[in-house]
């Protein structure tokens, strides 16, 4: 616990947030690149 | 402007929105007392899941308007929409398991909600294995239609599997009947997500439709 009694859990919201920009961000990029080859 | 470029300046919204709701979910929204950090990641893991639903919603309602009318666009718009709903599955299907850890005690138990979530990825994943495996256009979308439409129907269990089951995930906090139960600056961070989501399914599903592909070809 912290002192204000709050749990110490932020690394799991850490995680949680640098997967979800990862696949988003991939995705993003997986798009641009199979939209960028062409019809 | 073509469709591409619109879907390519829609999804540029949506990242630079969801830049936004990190911002405004790490350093504006203040902390929960009993959960501490990890409770922000229902932030993402939430409109990630709204996404993944309104996915295959509109997965099975475009399939069920092709079996109608036959017209190609709503595979067409299917087959996007699903690949989209497995990009925002794998969002949720990950973020959720980190805020169950320190939360539950545990990465996973096999409780209603959480089954249906993953029998809904899993069919994400067979929609678009079975649309790799039929050459013919016609034969394709038809079968694909019929297992959307079971995506579909699914849905509304995993939105209600809180209320029909007993299960650790908690209900839901604004898609309810009675008013949401969030305090007013947490409420907004999840709105403005849930907007975010949005934008970015909208611009993945625009360019998704554009390019088309994906699917297995005669010959």
């Amino acid at each position: 616990m912290w002192a204000d009694g709050t749990p110490p859990t932020g690394g799991y919201a850490i995680a949680a947030y640098v997967i979800a920009a990862v696949i988003v961000l991939g995705y993003s990029f997986i798009l641009y690149r199979r939209g960028s080859k062409g019809p | 402007m073509t469709l591409k470029t619109r879907g390519r300046w829609i999804t540029l919204l949506g990242l630079v929105l969801l830049a936004g709701v990190y911002v405004r979910a790490i350093w504006f929204t203040p902390l929960e007392r009993s959960q501490g950090g990890a409770q922000k990641i229902f932030y993402l893991h939430a409109p990630a899941a709204w996404s993944t639903l309104m996915a295959m919603g509109l997965v099975g309602l475009a399939s069920i308007l092709y079996l109608l009318m036959k017209d190609e666009r709503f595979d067409r718009f299917a087959a996007a929409s699903a690949e989209v709903g497995t990009a925002f599955a794998c969002v949720m299907l990950t973020t959720g398991p980190l805020w169950g850890k320190p939360v539950w005690g545990t990465w996973w138990t096999w409780d209603a909600r959480l089954t249906l979530t993953l029998f809904l990825f899993f069919l994400f994943i067979g929609y678009q294995l079975l649309r790799g495996a039929i050459a013919e256009p016609g034969t394709r979308a038809r079968f694909a239609a019929v297992l959307g439409i079971f995506g579909m129907v699914l849905v509304p269990f995993i939105h209600l599997s809180v209320y029909l089951f007993r299960t650790l995930h908690p209900q839901p906090i604004v898609l309810k009947p009675s008013a949401p139960s969030l305090p007013g600056v947490m409420l907004a961070t999840l709105l403005f997500s849930f907007l975010t989501f949005t934008v970015l399914y909208i611009g993945f599903v625009t360019q998704r439709y554009a390019i088309g592909g994906g699917d297995a070809h005669v010959g």
